[in-house]
């Protein structure tokens, strides 16, 4: 019976999402749960990431849960710098020496070579009051070789007394600190090689959520989010170049420089739906907008056909579109530059430029009732950027997950 | 080649498990996916199944924020806090 409340409890619950999303839900109606995964991510010619989630959720009274996540990231490749390709073309870009982590690839600027490892644990303690009241408090750790990161949030939902309507409110402080694997920040807009060094740079994020989540139906869960958060601190990438072309044979190449805050807004509305196939269907959509004019419209999209015996597959589509940031640009125009110098801020990063991605997968399984569950999924990720040098992107994702629920 | 072959597969997989996709969606349209009943304690057992959480699997929802938030320029909306990471 109090299995069954609880299951009932959850289902009606909002899912309040940290870091590993899902908190509450992890071990319900048992005492532990370990959830394993190891995921391959490799992209055609650029970065490859190996990584490993590991989560233990444990009940630790009637009604506290603690759950303690650990991930380790591997990461190997080159990426695009924003530097347009000039081997060969001029002779004022030089590679920094001692790069470390991450250098100019191969004789040219427009790739860069990459190497990294990254390590983060979160915490979370949730406490469940009068069965209606939940409240969370999550800490996080992550750390790499050039960045670091400390986060603090608290989350708090409350249901309705007939369990209809939860109600959720979050709030999360982020601090990180970033430098580049040799040390420090190169200075905006000095020259590529000049080795012009500030100390690391710091940012804080707030971030904010208020959720809506209700019954629909008997058949029929549906969510709605606003988030708001604001970052301020060194918001530039210190890896990111940009070019200015002079004519056909120089270029000069600086490090970019982005505003120093950015405030940025969501609405997200999710739905879980079975089907009268006794198939379940996942929905969401989340329109996106900041102040640096990013706007963004997300789709996502699962169908999970179950078959007797646990078996289950489950077709994936994802649609991704945004609009570029107001300082994106392809290189910096000579004629800008002779009339009035450098522009306030500007970035040739492809991920602020206009973008259209959509994700194709399908993840594929076996649940052992009581037990546990099994699966694995493969999905193609492609991504198409307006106005960059390397127009296209693609990865591979493939992940095998394996979760075990002890009494 | 490879990305054919990939995208082939991947829409056989898709076929496979089932050609009632579309007519699935369609029926949730039509049938009950936007229509709001007064739902009795008794009447939970379907919401109750592990499937519909609105996050079935922590560990494919938390790769995916990873791998979006470091190639995306949107990012949020579904919780706050969690590791930050420097990819972006």
């Amino acid at each position: 019976m109090k299995s069954i409340q609880k299951k009932l409890a959850l289902a009606s619950c909002t899912l309040l999402s940290h870091g590993l999303p899902g908190t509450a839900q992890a071990a319900e109606g048992e005492d532990w749960a370990v959830d394993g995964s190891l995921l391959h991510y490799a992209e055609e010619d650029r970065i490859t990431v190996n990584k490993f989630i590991g989560t233990l959720v444990t009940n630790v009274s009637e009604t506290d849960r603690v759950k303690v996540d650990l991930v380790y990231d591997t990461m190997s490749g080159s990426t695009p710098s924003g530097a347009l390709d000039s081997a060969g073309s001029f002779a004022t870009v030089s590679t920094p020496s001692g790069a470390g982590g991450f250098s100019a690839s191969s004789g040219s600027t427009s790739v860069a070579d990459f190497e990294d490892t990254r390590l983060g644990v979160t915490l979370d303690w949730e406490h469940t009051k009068k069965r209606v009241h939940r409240i969370n408090y999550g800490s996080s750790i992550s750390v790499e070789k050039d960045f670091t990161s400390f986060g603090l949030n608290t989350n708090y939902a409350q249901d309705t007394s007939n369990r209809i309507v939860t109600y959720s409110a979050g709030i999360a402080a982020t601090f990180d600190s970033v430098r580049r694997s040799t040390g420090g920040t190169p200075e905006p807009f000095t020259e590529y090689g000049d080795g012009q060094s500030l100390d690391e740079g710091a940012r804080v994020t707030w971030d904010t959520i208020f959720g809506v989540t209700r019954v629909l139906n008997r058949r029929t869960l549906g969510q709605i989010n606003f988030s708001t958060g604001l970052s301020e601190g060194y918001l530039t990438d210190p890896y990111k170049l940009i070019s200015r072309t002079l004519n056909s044979n120089e270029t000069h190449t600086y490090f970019e420089n982005r505003p120093s805050s950015r405030q940025r807004s969501s609405v997200y509305m999710s739905m879980a739906h079975t089907t009268r196939h006794d198939n379940v269907m996942h929905l969401s959509y989340r329109y996106y907008w900041d102040d640096w004019d990013i706007i963004s419209n997300t789709i996502d999209y699962r169908l999970k056909f179950r078959y007797e015996g646990g078996f289950f597959i489950e077709p994936h589509f994802r649609y991704y579109d945004q609009t570029a940031a107001n300082f994106y640009m392809f290189s910096i125009p000579q004629e800008t530059y002779q009339l009035s110098g450098f522009p306030e801020y500007a970035s040739a990063d492809y991920r602020l430029d206009k973008t259209e991605g959509t994700t194709v997968g399908i993840n594929i399984g076996k649940t052992f009732p009581g037990e546990g569950k099994l699966r694995f999924r493969i999905e193609q990720i492609e991504w198409k950027y307006d106005n960059s040098l390397f127009d296209t992107n693609k990865a591979l994702v493939v992940q095998l997950s394996y979760k075990k629920l002890f009494e | 080649m490879k990305t054919i072959i990939l995208h082939g597969m991947l829409v056989s997989l898709m076929l496979l498990s089932g050609c009632s996709t579309m007519k699935d969606f369609s029926n949730a349209v039509t049938d009950s996916l936007f229509t709001y009943e007064k739902v009795k304690p008794w009447q939970r057992g379907e919401l109750a199944k592990e499937d519909m959480k609105l996050v079935d699997d922590e560990m494919m929802t938390y790769a995916d924020d990873h791998i979006y938030f470091s190639k995306e320029a949107a990012t949020g909306g579904k919780g706050v806090g969690g590791g930050g990471c420097g990819c972006n």
